[in-house]
């Protein structure tokens, strides 16, 4: 599903370069659970950006589903963000001018849905995360773990085979986190590919397979990371 | 299509939520359309009706002024024209300014020496009484026919046939009282008073007259007529400086096209403060887009295209520079509404100063939303979504 190749990026702050990724190799299957695990800093934001074809790498290949990312236009990133994956951000990264229906109606205006059909499976999307009855109410007027799930439900509106989601516990107390989780393996068990990137451990063992990344380099087990 | 709609109602939402700033950004567009379209339609009004009111005096009308003071020249002179087919009256006339009493009434006014033909020759008729006659010349009778205008002041009436007043020393019989006929280049027809010629070449103490409509037997005589009028001018004075032969469609041809150049300034002048409009959009639109980065990366994260974020912004521009275009529309209707009121006047709205307006408006929204909007469209997800 997702295959990375000696994937490198280099950021330069200032006149120093950072190296997010180092020649960074991964292989997550259809329909695979995968936690990306690692400290602040260690590059899994950046390799979640590489693999929702929000960034590109600077060097190495990326086929997502086949396609050869590097060869794509930015028109074509914008067609398979749109229809292979749904991101689920730390920060809900929600439109507060919107109630949470048009939310998740938005991803299905870009796939030129027509409005109908759009509607139902907004609503639809929204059933499965547990909002149903909270559909007009905006982003400001849910808690956290609302807006968290509002967030999983526009990720699931456009029928996205992968779910690419960056610490979407992080800024939960624990007993949303929990709920969150829960959703989350919910969406494995329906065969959704998920690559979740996180610090915790914890939450990092409800995957099927976790790999760890420090300094922008991969490992197959913590100790090998020196985690 | 549906992406349009969409972006349209979003760009409305938008315009809605901020008010306030919405209005501002307005604003410029607003007084720029309310300009462009008041100034012209009031200077297309003001020519218009001035340009009829000078056509009702007839363009088969030519008129001759004597400019050099040392020439004398009599009715007779200029009465040997009616010897041409090609003209149909002359009706030379004496101005004597001077001032009217009646009772403990007075106004100063202008009073034509004028010859039996006058009337006819400069397209006047009688509300009532009689005219001038040739009697009245050969008698030097010191009757009058007066403009409304004039009864009004002197009599506060228009039942005036057999009234008197005095000027310079003659005690006047009103005879004849003018139609009502509104104003034309020279000042308003109803405060006219029409003497025979005799009596005001006696009161001028002068029998020279300097002034004389000539009447072409038709509108298609009438560039021969000017010619022979000038021909026999010129043989008259033997100086083509001392006279002046014009004709009323002369005269309307110029006043239009100053009128209208004049117009196209004012628009040209209002167009200058639409483009302020303009610029003052694209300065909204600029914080705008730095204001939802965020708001574009989440976008673009969940399948925006350049061309989506690009139609979202450039749809709201337009939006902002068509709604302030059709609220200075309203606002211009009104404003009119009001000026004619005020100045008296009909004033009818320039339609092609709205259009013009309004495709302004259009162009605008495109033009100066087009920066900020491929700005916008421009940001990678990452940059956009990384801004706080």
């Amino acid at each position: 599903m997702l295959v990375l190749q000696n994937i490198c990026k280099t950021y330069f702050v200032g006149d120093e370069a950072v190296h997010a990724l180092d020649h960074v190799s991964v292989h997550v299957r259809p329909q695979e659970f995968v936690a990306v695990c690692g400290p602040s800093g260690s590059g899994k934001t950046t390799l979640m950006n590489v693999m929702g074809c929000l960034d590109l790498p600077d060097s190495g290949n990326y086929f997502l589903d086949g396609v050869d990312i590097a060869a794509c236009t930015d028109r074509q990133l914008s067609q398979i963000r749109s229809e292979k994956i749904g991101f689920v951000f730390q920060q809900y990264n929600l439109l507060d001018s919107m109630s949470a229906l048009e939310n998740v109606e938005l991803p299905l205006i870009y796939q030129k849905c027509p409005q109908k059909e759009r509607i139902e499976r907004a609503k639809a999307a929204l059933d499965k995360v547990g909002l149903y009855n909270r559909m007009q109410h905006r982003p400001s007027q849910l808690s956290g773990g609302q807006q968290q799930r509002v967030a999983i439900a526009r990720a699931l509106a456009n029928d996205a085979k992968v779910i690419l989601a960056d610490e979407p516990t992080g800024n939960l107390d624990s007993k949303s986190g929990d709920e969150i989780m829960h959703l989350i393996c919910g969406l494995s068990e329906q065969q959704h590919t998920i690559v979740l990137i996180t610090h915790n451990m914890e939450v990092a063992k409800l995957a099927q397979r976790t790999v760890f990344v420090r300094d922008g380099r991969l490992f197959k087990t913590s100790e090998e990371a020196g985690l | 299509m549906t992406m349009f709609f969409n972006s349209l109602r979003l760009a409305l939402r938008s315009t809605l939520a901020n008010k306030m700033r919405s209005f501002l950004t307005m604003l410029g567009i607003i007084i720029g359309v309310m300009s462009v379209i008041v100034l012209v339609s009031i200077a297309q009004s003001t020519t218009s009706s001035i340009t009829s009111a000078i056509s009702s005096m007839g363009s088969d009308l030519i008129t001759v002024t004597v400019t050099d003071e040392d020439l004398s020249l009599s009715a007779d002179d200029y009465l040997a024209l009616e010897d041409y087919d090609s003209i149909s009256g002359v009706a030379p006339y004496l101005t004597v300014s001077s001032t009217a009493r009646s009772g403990s009434n007075y106004t100063s006014v202008s009073a034509l020496g004028v010859t039996e033909e006058y009337m006819d020759v400069a397209g006047l008729t009688l509300e009532s009484g009689r005219s001038i006659v040739l009697s009245d010349l050969e008698w030097r009778t010191d009757v009058a026919v007066i403009g409304t205008e004039i009864a009004g002041e002197l009599y506060e009436s228009y039942d005036v046939i057999g009234n008197t007043f005095t000027m310079d020393g003659h005690t006047f019989t009103v005879i004849g009282l003018l139609s009502e006929s509104g104003s034309n280049a020279s000042g308003s027809l109803d405060s006219n008073i029409l003497i025979p010629l005799t009596t005001a070449q006696r009161v001028a103490d002068s029998t020279a007259i300097t002034t004389a409509y000539v009447k072409a037997a038709s509108t298609n005589d009438v560039t021969l007529a000017q010619a022979l009028t000038e021909y026999n001018m010129l043989e008259l004075t033997r100086d083509e400086d001392s006279y002046e032969v014009y004709n009323m469609t002369e005269l309307l041809d110029t006043l239009s096209d100053v009128m209208s150049t004049l117009s196209l300034m004012l628009g040209g002048i209002a167009a200058i403060s639409l483009l302020v409009g303009g610029i003052g959009i694209m300065n909204i639109m600029l914080v705008s887009v730095a204001e939802r980065t965020r708001e574009i990366g989440i976008r673009k994260a969940i399948g925006a295209r350049r061309s989506h974020i690009m139609m979202q912004f450039l749809i709201e521009a337009c939006v902002l520079s068509i709604l302030g275009g059709l609220l200075g529309l309203g606002l211009s209707a009104l404003g009119l509404k009001i000026f004619a009121l005020a100045a008296d006047m009909t004033i009818s709205m320039e339609w092609r100063a709205v259009i013009a307006a309004l495709v302004f408006c259009i162009v605008i929204g495109v033009v100066f939303g087009s920066y900020p909007a491929a700005k916008a469209s421009k940001m990678t997800p990452i940059d956009a979504l990384q801004r706080n």
